[in-house]
């Protein structure tokens, strides 16, 4: 099935041309501007400079008693930089009519904005029975109005009356077409194509109104934004900013524009919209869901209160402020504002919707997946709610119901990119394998069962006992595993969209990762990313879904070193340098990172440092002190109190202590990297922990004698030390690289990266001729880097060559843990083990083999067959040796194996 | 000693049973003709496959050796090259097996080195002047009705199969296309799939060009995933003379069964005759086990109707059959055995 996204897009006449159009006349209209201090005003107005705007216009308005046109525009500068009062002071105050029956659309707008919806009903209502100039938008907004009390039939029927007003055929104003786009832009809730309308109708609404009237760009990029072309909602806002740098609802869609795209910048750019106007409820709610993302809903709550200081009648508000007391556990306080809410409009989704989203994002997926019910039920139109039931659905493993509720969805909205994403998806993983075991159903490509199914299980189940046993509990089971063989689907199953840069998720009992098949050999550990996962589901149990972002990762890194020494994230020298200059946050603050990290690697980095406090927690006050901050998690407790009680420490205490820790763990490794400047702290970081500089970027701009030079002036600095040694080494200056790269080790002996000093002492051994000692240096290698594919791929070569058969087998296992595809490797190890008489192994390489469709199917099997018969399982001897036979009924040594298997009681 | 009783059991196979491999006292011609290096690199690297491949044919599988024709870049080149592989050579080389071969007689013609495609036309490229699909063509039709395989290992060589494609001549090109330009890996392989046994995938001794093929396609295919490079050999092989190209030839499709067939081993009924001659007990024997094998595939074909445990069952019990039954017959031919 293939789903064809609808894309709102422009008509051939684009925006661009309409704009260049508008500023072309807008500069003529400046020129004449000297004509009035309408004109005059206007086009300080647009810039942004509003003090000048009013000081322009003020004479015309004459404080409400002027010209209507003066002083509309004197109340709309006013309404853009949120001076509500001084408006009302224009418009007659807050009770009563305007001064004149032009006015009253913008009584209302103004009394609207700061929550009097029936006066500024009342006012609307006065513009339409005057037959205002502008009464389509005052009728507009009175649709609004229902809307928002809930009213949907009444404000559907009012909305749907402006189709008949475009299509009457008579010219109409800038406003006008404003008004219908807007209009069939709710319309569009069902009846999509409505949408592409709507870009038209502001599209036509931006060449008749004055040259340079922001609106209709904004009101498109709202559009786009709504349909997810960020895009084209970042280039309607960016030109509105362009002539207005400060104009406070550009700069919020921008901002929210940054918040879609999960770029920086959001948090900035939104207090810019606070400054122009600080009573933008818009923003200040903005702001308030951010903080929330961050995991501080108390900071959440102080500004959704600001939003509502202003506006009291604001449901986007009150919204948030719900969700913040909802997860900050003040439920009563939740209660309040919910029915409120309620209250006024019974129908209103966007409470359940907000809830859902920030429950998702707070990992709770079972409360995401019942506040998203409890939005569709109130609102069946609302295809955002529809979407996040499914999506939340797929993601606690309720898949067909998932999948309907995400089909629907997209059936009402059409543009929507995540929903068609994971459909497709959906589609494709209709031809996946399913192996099962005891507390795990995991579900592969359906050429990868056979292979990778029997290490998943094995591995999985290891982790599940040897975590049950250490944390005294368990998560709920069957845990549902997916493995997808491409980084792309792992990502749309994740979250919709291409391009997450993690390596696997957990949404509790639910696991989805990327197959080793995902990536190049050596790009990462599956097997250690499993275990990373299979302990979130551990830690979300336990602590009821509660357990802070930074936490749950930081155990989960340590969970994977506790398993096997090599895995994890290690320090590296980037990580140190940020860590000593204060470019990552306390612990206390850590969360921070994972939401909105200051530079990239920042995320990869929280990992680590979280990690490390584990290991200091660990170290310092035993493991069932961190068992204990799980269940006071789900008791409802903060980090804080946990902290407070559990480890006698206070927030500043406990980041004192922990850097006291991190500075005398690391000391030798701190002062061995702090001269040189980091190399890798922004861009393109592929993979997470792939953070380390190359050796190629210390070789910048280096020759020999500056290598040598600069290791001689700083002896101590690690960076300087190994360049020097790899200068040495393409020299092939064996001993005095060797010198380099023990003096390296000893300066950072933790050192993981790629081209570091084992690497260097193991090309030097080769180069020598000593495999043995270069195949230590691999070894010891591996030892650090669970990623090291390559390292023990070359360590079996030398160990073979120098006849070190078990450690060559050594080698060779951790070479195809890595990457069990392979065939050389597995073959090797197959072979290996059969004269080692490791027959387990020997049936395990032998079975991966059989897996990865050798060209020769017949010996393939035939040697499985031949293990398993080694190992004393004859019946699945027999099968293997049937399936050779079956493909080769004249395979001699088959046939004879056959009869041993025979002979051993292994026939029918 | 293997190989000659499944000779034997092809020669029965033949006679009396009517299967689908082809004896008698037939030779196999193989000429191979290595083109145009460009380079050194690639003139050896050729050199060396074709080498390999016109050895292989001799010492592994009994082609005679007046029988294996190598033509190469160089007229200086070591044997087992014969020649300098020029236009005029070539087609002295076709028109010599053309006048030696007899009318059962099989030949298989590999094209090793670069191609091109021009206008809709493509080439092989010799030393000296090129040679179009279209000559090819004409000049393989001086082989008469002889089972003719032709291989074009060569870069760009797809057009190859439409142009030779002819009833009873089986086709093979490195890629499936005329666009598909860059170097080629096919012939490295295929050259290694006469080398061992590795590409005797049904392990009954004799190495088809169904296996061959199979053999280096996997291997072309291995090495380009191994390499990180996207693959861009698509090797196709046509049975059928319909001139389209089969990815997955098999021995049960349209494209395949020949190929299936097309099997190197010197079938000599001459050579055979002194094992077989006089003894009706292994006469009879290698009847049986090849009534067995008869069966055997019989049960395959009914694989997906069956219980799969009584399909192994039957199975296992015909493969005991054979195995007791192949020990009789190497403990009578003096193979020894168990």
């Amino acid at each position: 099935m293939i789903r064809a996204p609808r894309v709102v897009r422009r008509a051939p006449r684009t925006v661009a041309a309409v704009w260049i159009t508008a500023m072309t006349s807008w500069s003529a209209s400046a020129i004449a501007a000297q004509a009035g201090p309408v004109e005059r005003a206007r086009d300080h107005f647009f810039t942004g400079a509003y003090d000048e705007a009013i000081t322009a216009i003020s004479p015309a308005s004459r404080g409400g008693a002027g010209d209507p046109a003066a002083v509309a525009l004197h109340v709309r500068i006013l309404d853009e930089i949120g001076r509500w009062d001084d408006a009302l002071d224009l418009l007659g105050g807050r009770s009563g009519p305007a001064p004149s029956p032009e006015l009253e659309r913008w009584k209302g707008d103004v009394l609207f904005a700061v929550g009097d919806w029936d006066g500024a009903e009342a006012a609307w209502t006065r513009s339409l029975e005057a037959n205002a100039g502008d009464r389509q938008t005052a009728w507009l907004h009175l649709a609004d109005l229902a809307f928002r009390r809930g009213d949907v039939g009444r404000a559907t029927e009012i909305y749907d009356s402006f189709i008949d007003v475009y299509n009457s055929g008579a010219r109409l104003g800038g406003e006008d077409l404003l008004a219908v786009g807007h209009a069939v832009r709710f319309l569009g809730r069902e009846t999509p194509s409505l949408f592409q309308d709507a870009l038209r109708a502001y599209d036509e609404a931006a060449e008749r109104l004055p040259a340079g009237d922001p609106r209709p760009h904004l009101a498109a990029g709202e559009l786009f934004l709504s349909k997810y072309v960020a895009p084209d909602a970042h280039a309607e806002f960016q030109m509105v900013l362009e002539q207005n740098p400060e104009h406070p609802d550009a700069l919020l869609g921008e901002a929210r524009t940054l918040v879609f795209d999960g770029a920086a910048g959001a948090m900035a750019t939104a207090m810019r919209a606070l400054a122009s106007n600080p009573n933008h409820v818009g923003a200040h709610t903005l702001v308030a869901e951010m903080r929330l993302q961050t995991e501080t809903p108390q900071a959440a709550i102080v500004e959704a209160d600001k939003a509502l200081a202003v506006n009291p009648a604001s449901l986007e508000a009150r919204s948030v402020l719900a969700a913040a007391h909802y997860l900050s556990g003040n439920v009563r306080a939740f209660e309040r504002e919910r029915d409120r809410i309620l209250a006024v409009n019974p129908s209103w989704s966007d409470l359940y919707v907000r809830l859902a989203e920030l429950s998702a994002d707070s990992r709770k997926y079972a409360d995401a997946v019942r506040f998203a019910g409890e939005a569709v039920e109130r609102d069946s139109l609302d295809w955002a709610a529809w979407g996040l039931l499914g999506m939340n659905q797929l993601r606690i493993a309720r898949i067909a119901e998932g999948r309907r509720n995400v089909e629907r969805a997209f059936d009402g909205d059409p543009f929507n990119p995540w929903f068609k994403n994971t459909l497709d998806l959906l589609d494709r993983m209709d031809g996946f394998g399913i192996v099962s075991s005891e507390h795990f159903e995991v579900h592969l490509p359906a050429d990868e069962v056979e292979l990778l199914g029997p290490r998943v299980i094995e591995l999985a189940e290891e982790a599940f006992a040897a975590m049950s046993a250490r944390y005294g509990a368990e998560p709920p089971t069957p845990i549902r595993l997916e493995m997808f063989p491409s980084s792309n689907d792992f990502s749309v199953r994740t979250l919709g969209v291409i391009g997450l840069g993690a390596l696997g998720v957990s949404f509790g009992s639910t696991l989805v990762m990327d197959s080793p098949s995902a990536r190049d050999p050596g790009e990462f550990n599956w097997a250690s990313t499993l275990w990373h996962e299979i302990a979130h589901a551990f830690h979300l149990a336990i602590s009821d879904h509660e357990v802070p972002r930074w936490f749950s990762e930081g155990l989960a890194v340590r969970e994977q070193r506790v398993a096997r020494p090599a895995w994890g994230f290690r320090a590296s020298p980037d990580f140190l340098r940020m860590y000593a200059t204060g470019q990552m946050p306390p612990l206390s603050r850590l969360s921070e990172v994972f939401v909105r990290p200051a530079f990239p690697a920042q995320i990869v980095f929280g990992y680590l440092q979280g990690s490390l406090a584990f290991d200091w927690i660990e170290e310092r006050w035993g493991f069932p002190v961190i068992r204990r901050m799980l269940d006071g998690y789900r008791d409802g407790r903060t980090t804080a109190e946990l902290t407070n009680d559990l480890l006698g420490m206070d927030d500043e205490e406990l980041d004192e202590a922990f850097d006291a820790y991190m500075r005398e763990r690391f000391a030798t490794e701190i002062a061995a990297t702090a001269e040189t400047a980091p190399t890798t702290t922004g861009e393109d970081h592929p993979l997470q922990g792939n953070v380390q500089p190359t050796v190629e970027d210390l070789f910048v701009g280096g020759s020999i004698d500056e290598l040598r030079a600069r290791a001689r002036q700083q002896p101590g600095n690690f960076e300087a030390r190994l360049a020097y040694g790899y200068g040495l080494l393409r020299g092939e200056n064996w001993d005095d690289a060797e010198a380099e790269f023990r003096a390296a080790q000893r300066l950072f002996p933790g050192y993981a990266g790629p081209n570091g000093p084992l690497a260097g002492l193991a090309a030097v051994h080769r180069g020598r001729g000593e495999p043995r000692e270069a195949a230590d240096a691999l070894r010891a290698l591996a030892a650090i880097d669970e990623s090291a594919w390559d390292a023990s791929r070359v360590e079996a070569e030398l160990r073979r060559e120098i006849g070190d058969a078990d450690g060559e087998l050594a080698a060779l296992r951790r070479g195809v843990e890595l990457n069990p595809f392979d065939l050389d490797l597995q073959a090797r190890l197959g072979e290996l083990a059969m004269e080692l008489e490791a027959w387990d192994v020997a049936v395990a390489a032998r079975r991966a083999v059989v897996a990865l469709g050798p060209v020769d199917v017949a010996q393939a099997r035939y040697e499985l067959a031949r293990a398993h018969f080694a190992a004393g399982e004859i019946p699945e001897a027999r099968s293997a040796v049937l399936r050779a036979l079956e493909i080769a009924p004249s395979f001699d040594d088959a046939l004879d194996l056959l009869l041993d298997i025979r002979a051993a009681g292994g026939g029918e | 000693m293997r190989n000659v009783t499944i000779a034997a059991a092809v020669l029965l196979a033949a006679g009396t049973l009517g299967g689908p491999a082809e004896v008698s006292a037939q030779e196999t011609h193989v000429l191979t003709v290595v083109g145009l290096g460009g380079g050194p690199e690639y003139t050896q690297r050729f050199f060396d496959w074709g080498a390999t491949l016109t050895t292989s044919a001799v010492e592994r599988w009994g082609v005679r050796p007046g029988n294996a024709v190598l033509l190469t870049e160089d007229a200086g080149d070591p044997a087992p090259s014969s020649g300098e592989a020029r236009r005029e050579a070539v087609e002295a080389a076709v028109r010599d097996i053309a006048r030696r071969a007899g009318p059962q007689d099989r030949v298989l013609v590999v094209l090793i080195g670069h191609g091109t495609f021009r206008n809709e036309e493509a080439r092989f490229n010799l030393p000296g002047p090129d040679m179009t699909a279209a000559e090819w063509d004409a000049l393989l039709d001086e082989l008469g009705s002889r089972r003719v395989a032709v291989v074009n290992a060569a870069s760009a060589s797809g057009p190859f199969v439409q142009a030779l494609a002819a009833p009873g001549r089986t086709v093979i090109a490195a890629t499936k296309t005329g666009r598909q330009r860059n170097e080629t890996v096919f012939g490295e392989y295929f050259a290694a799939a006469f080398e061992g046994d590795a590409a005797d995938l049904d392990k009954d001794g004799a190495m088809s060009l169904l296996e061959a093929f199979s053999y280096a396609a996997s291997e072309t295919a291995r090495h380009y995933e191994e390499e990180g490079l996207l693959l861009v050999e698509n090797a196709v092989l046509d049975d059928d003379g319909d001139g389209v190209g089969a990815e997955e030839p098999s021995i049960d499709a349209a494209d395949g069964s020949g190929a299936a067939a097309f099997i190197l081993v010197p079938v000599d009924a001459v050579a055979l005759a002194p094992e077989m001659a006089g003894d009706s007990v292994l006469v009879r024997l290698v009847g049986e086990r090849t009534e067995l094998e008869r069966r055997i595939a019989a049960l395959r074909a009914s694989r997906t109707t069956m219980d799969p445990a009584e399909y192994d069952r039957v199975l296992e019990d015909l493969l005991v059959e054979l195995a007791l039954k192949n020990r009789e017959v190497e403990r009578r031919s003096g193979g020894g055995g168990p």
